[in-house]
């Protein structure tokens, strides 16, 4: 199976306990957003990024639109994962203005890619291990950015959606790239 | 409550049907029906470029200023909402050629974010863009953290200003720095007096009693950050100047513009009011005003409120706000020139 397909495979497990955890704080439809775009990508020939983002739609189909395209990029053997976690990360901070600690997806992406970095033989894994470090973390945060800001208290006592999208999302890599 | 439409979800588009169509010598739609542009715009390759996206709902901006001498193509979305990445570079696309393009950004978080990524997607196909992010509301992030703050309506002084000097020939990075100087030197504060009624939902968008207002409001019905009872206009815009002057002091002498935004709902007999007692506060100051625009131009639907803006304009700065444009609904600006 294609590293895509595996992702809508999961992501369809996931979608409603998603959502439940996006209504917490926001409007409760962050497991069936990325979903749609999962299958977008899934379906795409190339280019899946573009068509996630467009089927996606919204804030978080700008911002998981460039996870999804070092995905591909890693999928497709033509980046090392740190090299391509990282730029998404990069990216990712500068349209959202956000940085580790805002309880936003990149309180899993960014230690998720200095993990692969730091252990290049083991990226996968390592970066799997550390972005679901960084999601659990999340629970603690107050948001800086992102719908929970605007919530009363926060979000403080409930996990950031978006970080648990990303730690899933690199899991679902790591059993592909140890399996394939 | 009532509100004319024909279907929720065809709002913004036919909208859109009767601006391209009232205001056809000056406007048409784009390749895309969510854009609008200027029908005779200057040559792509020599002349800069100016786009901007928007949810819609809170007309005449941004639309109403596609024209000559400000805006060269609008993108809008569906009502409160920002339009999609792949809608702005679109509206990107259809305007941009050897010149370059500035895409503005109201500092608002799906604005920023969809806008960001379309500027991404249109370098990496080899367009000349650069984003401006546009942001005055002093309610929104404390002194020295201006980079926070929302867009408001202040942000009419980018538009415009960026607008004249992009006719003149102005080139892209030159345009930038002109628009992050003019960020600088201006600040808006707003007030709500009673909410709007959203179409999305036909609620009222906030709660509000009926003596009391919020200072700060955000342009998209967002309750305010500090209430007060509701008493003379004198007294209102006194507090609301005193904030302003506090954040960013004007010295005696220094020509400043102010423009009176209302938010919908507000009459212009209240507007110009609200005018009376800014004009005297700074001039009670020793500052000197000039060139004022007051209107409804950033709206939210009906909400009773208005904002005070102020800019204070180098002189290059005032030249290109006085000058001349024809977009169907940016008001003309009286300088102390006009009339002779």
């Amino acid at each position: 199976m294609s590293l895509f397909d595996r992702l809508v495979t999961r992501f369809s497990g996931l979608e409603s306990a998603l959502n439940e955890l996006d209504a917490a704080t926001g409007d409760g439809d962050h497991g069936s957003t990325i979903l749609k775009g999962l299958k977008a990508a899934a379906d795409a020939e190339t280019g899946r990024a573009r068509f996630f983002r467009t089927v996606a739609g919204g804030a978080s189909g700008s911002l998981f639109s460039r996870l999804i395209a070092a995905l591909e990029t890693v999928e497709a053997d033509a980046m090392p994962l740190g090299a391509a976690l990282g730029q998404a990360a990069d990216q990712i901070t500068q349209l959202g203005q956000a940085k580790v600690g805002d309880k936003t997806m990149l309180d899993a992406l960014v230690p998720a890619a200095e993990a692969a970095n730091t252990d290049p033989a083991n990226a996968a894994t390592a970066a799997a291990a550390a972005a679901r470090k960084g999601a659990d973390g999340t629970k603690a945060l107050s948001a800086r950015r992102g719908r929970a800001r605007y919530v009363e208290g926060k979000g403080v006592g409930h996990l950031d959606a978006g970080a648990v999208s990303v730690a899933e999302m690199l899991d679902e890599y790591a059993t592909w790239r140890t399996s394939a | 409550m009532k509100k004319l439409f024909n279907a929720a979800d065809r709002m913004a588009d036919d909208m859109i049907d009767g601006f391209v169509a009232a205001y056809a010598p000056v406007v048409v739609r784009g390749a895309h029906p969510r854009v609008v542009r200027r029908r005779h715009p200057k040559p792509r390759d020599e002349k800069v470029a100016l786009v901007i996206g928007n949810g819609s709902g809170h007309e005449p901006i941004a639309m109403g200023f596609v024209g000559e001498g400000l805006l060269d193509a609008n993108v809008v979305g569906d009502v409160f909402a920002a339009p999609s990445a792949d809608l702005i570079l679109e509206g990107i696309r259809e305007v941009t050629g050897e010149a370059g393009a500035v895409l503005l950004i109201s500092r608002h978080e799906g604005d920023v974010i969809n806008g960001q990524a379309a500027v991404m997607d249109a370098l990496d196909e080899g367009l000349k863009v650069r984003p401006l992010l546009m942001y005055d509301d002093i309610s929104s992030a404390p002194k020295g953290e201006e980079e926070e703050r929302r867009g408001a309506a202040g942000t009419i002084f980018i538009y415009k200003i960026l607008g004249a000097a992009a006719e003149t020939g102005m080139a892209l990075d030159d345009l930038v720095a002109l628009g992050e100087d003019v960020r600088a030197r201006t600040r808006t504060l707003g007030a709500a007096i009673a909410p709007g009624v959203s179409p999305l939902t036909g609620q009222p968008m906030f709660a509000l009693p009926d003596d009391e207002i919020f200072i700060g409001m955000g342009v998209h019905g967002e309750p305010g950050v500090a209430r007060r009872k509701i008493g003379p206009v004198g007294d209102l815009v006194g507090f609301m100047m005193d904030e302003l002057l506090a954040d960013r002091p004007i010295e005696a002498g220094t020509p400043t513009v102010a423009l009176i935004n209302g938010s919908g709902g507000t009459t212009r007999m209240e507007l110009l009011t609200v005018y009376r007692e800014v004009a005297a506060i700074l001039d009670a100051r020793g500052v000197p005003t000039t060139s004022p625009v007051i209107g409804s131009l950033s709206t939210t639907q009906e909400t009773a409120g208005f904002s005070i803006s102020l800019l204070t304009a180098t002189p290059s700065m005032l030249a290109l706000w006085e000058a001349p444009q024809a977009s169907p609904d940016f008001p003309r600006i009286y300088g102390a020139g006009a009339g002779r």
